[in-house]
């Protein structure tokens, strides 16, 4: 009787209070995007956020990166001080400058690499860490707007010397058609939408890496996807690159304003993304 | 004309009316009946045997009058017509007044030399309201045991769950529930009773800090082929025990859950998750006794389950992003083989030789990366010797062996403990694999019980352990004493040192810190029994729990190996509980039985590099548990339990972050354990009505928990960013009903 008890939790898990994860009803950090996906030795990275904010203002940004990040449940918070980090490399040896951990407050930033490679690698073999694919440092972002805060984190991975950098998954062309008609127009402000219908929205995926996992997160301001998310997996056939790149939309019966936002973001099993943006207008 | 020779050569005459007299239900023949027969002014009686068994001889052919009466059983009326052809054989049943087991229960009790010892019978456990009969669960209803939703995680004395001991007979048995805690392994055929330690107990048992379940094995002495069939809406079991022979009987029971018919049946096919596995557990048992010779008695028990469940996620990505595949499987599978030899030579002397050998395996994994799959081969020898010197002195002294290897592949993050308030981080998973890993421990142990006065009962013992996982061995002196200071009321009090060994991750390599060393605990009791009536026990005690050396978890790195790795865990976390149980224990009588336990209690924890004490996750301030069965005429039963406990101790929540890398947000929490849900209370009801016919007896039971639906608050549910949350309430009224045939 234990399980339905249990079966009776999940379900409560399931349906959690407020809205849904993907509505956008609120300032949302959505993703946040290194381009190159990897900081490559001597080299620079750009650093943008995909920010929600419900009344389109702009909102400001606070950008900063730390090498080591605290737990989750200490909300992240970085774990040696600028001043500790340039004490421990030199007791080491390494006197080279090291960047501040400040690093502005544009929607996007250019982040060099922080260190000398040289350093990275000694991490590395202290940590008894395989760096082939890079030491992961912490990036932090805070987002304000009005009176709403939110803090959001990404890895960055800092490669050793002749690393080769990964390339971000990439999604675009949104578009969107009534259910299962098939007649796609592109989600570009011009489409117009009705209330209470049925709709299908449509990306195109780039997978440069080959991937073995994408997951497609379909973010919308009102009204329900039939999921949060589409996956695929490169050895399941129910989750093909096909299956992952389209959603089913339900517009409300009832919404007050005259266009609707939509975002994608898709994400690979080293957590490179990427995102599309479109919006439609509910028809008069 | 043969036989008629034989009679006139005999002088014997044979009896013409003659027969056997059965309790009605469980054909058992009832010795010591009183038969008469009566036609007119003529009446003859006559006393059955030990099988049952009266004759009555040359009776004259008439319509008799019988009349069976024995004390505790409705009278038998009926008539016989006898003829001059030949006698007549009958077989009759008397019905019971009452076929509750308390009525005929003639219980020796063990003489007592532990502070604390509580030991539920079979029967006792079978009626208990809101446990559906399971017998693991009914411990929850007992002094010093935390109220918890999943039975499996029994916290005794504000103990972490795995700290206390379960076994069965003695030997260690890691996994004794299904899946959940629905149920636990044994059923109830096979069990005799449970014995329950909540600390101070004697050197006997080792290798943990908390509390000890002891489940004892049927002792089996069927006179004939009985069994039952157990029908619920969980489960269905069957249960088998005979004789054969003279000095060898035999149990065998088999369970199997149907979950997964019920699941089926309820989960819409469009549903997010498809069952392709359905929940489903099955257990088996067989028991053997065998006595070769009147010293000597050979058990055998073999017995094991399996859990199996398999989901296929519809969207995977919906519950993680860090998931890559569709698919969820659990299965859980364990068998335990137990032989034993008891052999008593003499009155004084007693030598109990058990040997145990053992598999479990566990495999879960989500989507095609997160693993956890680990074989374990477990084998136990344990041996004892209980010597009687003298009338005032007795040596019980022992091997206790236990051995292990494992074979293992993990791709997890580090497991959550006692004290974590957040999910595991499945961002960061951590690889293993092992193999050929060897724990091995051995132990001595020996225990003196002095009787330097008719009053007073010192039992000293010591007992010493090695483990293999942390290279160290424990000295734990223990003592106890019992004072009779009146024929109704005896002081108690005991001190001992335990040591338990980190948990196996624990001093994994990747997953732990293989420098670890034991966890320490002292424990100390005083308290008061009092007996006025024969059937009424009040037990007070007072405790107190000093942990140290206790695992703690920590961020602080370390060197191994020429690397700087995390050091995960360390030794400097410390603890301490105390407080007070109060049992008042109405055993049966006046057609009532049942008990009221209340424990009052505290118990706090203080984590590495933290100054001061936190609340520990189970700590429940007050537990009070009120439990009666009381019988009714016509073999109908009812009961109830009434529970208020204090509400467990949560975090709050007080921010979030976003974690662009999971696509989630991630809690930030608050002082650990600062605050306290509301107060649980709840009622169970149930009812039982026996059915007996002449040769087996239906019993039908409705079994209703949270009778007056009271919406006990379980925990919070967040929304996504944790800035808004909701109570989730317990189970709603809970109804089950139950069929059970026995023969």
């Amino acid at each position: 009787m234990r399980f339905l008890v249990f079966a009776a939790l999940l379900c409560t898990a399931c349906s959690p209070p407020g809205e849904p994860y993907n509505r956008l009803s609120k300032l949302r950090v959505l993703a946040i995007q290194a381009e190159p996906a990897d900081l490559a030795a001597s080299g620079t990275t750009t650093l943008s956020a995909l920010v929600f904010t419900p009344d389109g203002s702009v909102p400001t940004y606070q950008w900063s990166w730390c090498p080591v990040l605290g737990s989750a449940d200490q909300g992240y918070a970085c774990a040696l001080t600028h001043d500790e980090l340039v004490a421990l490399l030199a007791a080491n040896g390494f006197t080279d400058p090291v960047l501040g951990y400040d690093l502005g407050s544009n929607a996007q930033v250019d982040m060099q690499y922080p260190v000398a490679s040289s350093a990275v690698a000694f991490i590395c073999q202290q940590l008894g860490q395989d760096c082939a694919r890079g030491l992961p440092v912490g990036i932090q972002l805070r987002v304000q707007s009005g009176l709403e805060t939110i803090d959001a984190i990404k890895d960055l991975r800092l490669l050793l010397e002749g690393g080769i950098t990964a390339n971000n998954p990439t999604v675009s062309h949104l578009q969107i058609a009534p259910q299962a008609t098939g007649t796609f127009i592109d989600a570009d402000g011009t489409a117009s939408v009705a209330l209470n219908t049925d709709y299908d929205l449509h990306v195109d995926i780039g997978n440069p890496d080959n991937s073995p996992l994408l997951q497609l997160t379909w973010f919308v301001q009102s009204g329900d996807t039939n999921s949060l998310r589409t996956s695929y997996f490169a050895d399941n056939p129910n989750f093909s690159l096909a299956a992952a790149s389209s959603m089913h939309w339900r517009l409300p019966s009832n919404y007050d304003k005259t266009t609707l936002e939509i975002a994608v973001v898709i994400r690979d099993d080293r957590g490179n993304t990427h995102w599309t943006q479109g919006s439609v207008r509910l028809a008069p | 004309m043969i036989s008629l020779v034989l009679v006139l050569l005999l002088g014997a005459t044979a009896p013409n009316f003659s027969g056997v007299v059965l309790e009605r239900g469980t054909r058992a023949p009832l010795a010591g009946a009183h038969v008469t027969v009566v036609f007119t002014d003529m009446a003859y009686e006559a006393f059955t045997d030990a099988n049952g068994e009266f004759s009555f001889y040359e009776l004259p052919s008439e319509t008799w009058r019988i009349m069976v009466r024995q004390a505790g059983y409705i009278p038998f009326d009926t008539k016989e017509t006898l003829t001059d052809k030949q006698g007549v054989k009958v077989k009759y049943f008397l019905e019971k007044r009452s076929y509750n087991p308390f009525d005929v229960l003639i219980k020796t009790e063990r003489p007592r030399k532990e502070v604390n010892r509580f030991t539920i019978t079979r029967d006792e456990i079978d009626k208990i309201p809101g446990t559906f009969g399971d017998p693991l669960r009914v411990v929850q209803n007992l002094p010093g045991v935390a109220r918890n939703d999943n039975a499996s995680n029994v916290v005794v004395r504000g103990a972490a769950p795995q700290d206390t001991f379960i076994a069965v007979d003695g030997i260690n048995v890691p996994i004794i529930f299904h899946f959940f805690g629905l149920r636990s392994t044994l059923p109830i055929g096979m069990l005799e009773s449970i014995d329950y330690y909540p600390g101070n107990y004697s050197t006997y048992y080792g290798r943990a800090l908390g509390g000890v379940l002891d489940i004892k094995t049927r002792k089996l002495n069927p006179e004939a082929v009985h069994g039952y069939a157990d029908i619920s809406l969980l489960d269905a079991s069957l249960f088998l025990e005979t004789p054969i022979g003279n000095n060898f009987n035999l149990a065998a029971s088999f369970r199997r859950s149907y979950i997964d018919g019920i699941l089926k049946l309820l989960i819409p096919s469009d549903s997010d998750f498809n069952p392709t596995v359905a929940p489903r557990y099955y257990d088996y048992q067989l028991l053997t006794t065998w006595r070769p010779t009147s010293a000597h008695e050979v058990r055998g028990f073999f017995f094991g389950s399996d859990d199996a469940l398999k989901f296929l996620f519809q969207n995977p990505g919906d519950i993680s992003v860090n998931i890559t595949g569709n698919r969820l499987v659990s299965s859980t599978r364990y068998y335990r083989a137990l032989f034993e030899d008891q052999w008593t030579p003499s009155e004084r002397f007693q030598n109990v030789a058990k040997f145990a050998v053992g598999h479990d395996h566990i495999d879960f994994s989500i989507g095609n990366d997160f693993v956890f799959d680990l074989n374990f081969f477990q084998l136990q020898a344990r041996d004892t010797a209980t010597w009687k010197i003298l009338d005032g002195l007795q040596l019980k002294a022992g091997f206790d062996g236990l051995l292990s290897i494992s074979d293992g592949n993990f791709n997890l993050p580090q497991p959550p403990k006692e004290g974590d308030p957040s999910e595991p981080d499945f961002t960061k998973p951590l690889k293993h694999k092992i193999s050929g890993v060897v724990f091995a421990s051995p132990a001595l142990f020996a225990e003196t019980d002095i009787k330097p006065t008719t009053n007073l009962l010192v039992s000293p013992g010591i007992r010493l352990d090695y483990f293999s996982q942390v290279h160290q061995v424990s000295v734990d002196p223990r003592l106890s004493a019992r004072y009779t200071v009146h024929p109704q009321v005896v002081l108690k009090t005991g001190v001992g040192l335990f040591h338990q060994a980190p948990q196996p991750d624990e001093v994994d390599t990747v997953f732990g810190n293989p420098e670890l060393g034991l966890q320490h605990a002292i424990h100390y009791a005083l308290g008061v029994d009092y007996k006025p009536l024969s059937y009424l026990h009040f037990d007070t005690t007072f405790f107190y729990k000093d942990l140290y050396n206790m695992v703690a978890r920590t961020e602080a790195l370390t060197q191994r190996d020429g690397a700087t790795v995390p050091q995960n865990y360390n030794n400097s976390g410390r603890g301490r509980v105390y407080g007070m149980e109060l049992l008042f224990r109405h055993n049966f009588a006046h057609d009532l039985t049942g008990w009221v336990s209340y424990t009052l209690s505290r118990s706090e924890r203080r984590d590495a590099g933290h100054p001061d004490h936190r609340l520990f996750d189970f700590d429940q301030t007050h537990i009070l548990t009120a439990l009666a069965t009381y019988r009714l005429p016509r073999n109908w039963e009812i009961g109830a339990r009434w529970r208020l406990v204090s509400g467990n101790p949560y975090t709050p929540i007080t921010g979030s972050v976003f974690n662009s890398n999971d696509d989630s947000y991630h809690a930030i929490y608050g002082a650990l354990n600062s605050r306290r849900l509301q107060p649980f209370h709840q009622l169970d009801v149930r009812v039982d009505k026996r059915f007996v016919f002449n040769h087996w007896m239906l019993a039908v039971y409705l079994d209703v928990q949270n009778a007056y639906y009271q919406k006990n608050p379980q925990g919070f549910s967040y929304n996504y960013d944790y800035s808004q949350k909701r109570l989730t309430q317990g189970l709603p009224i809970l109804p089950i009903l139950g069929v059970k045939g026995e023969f």
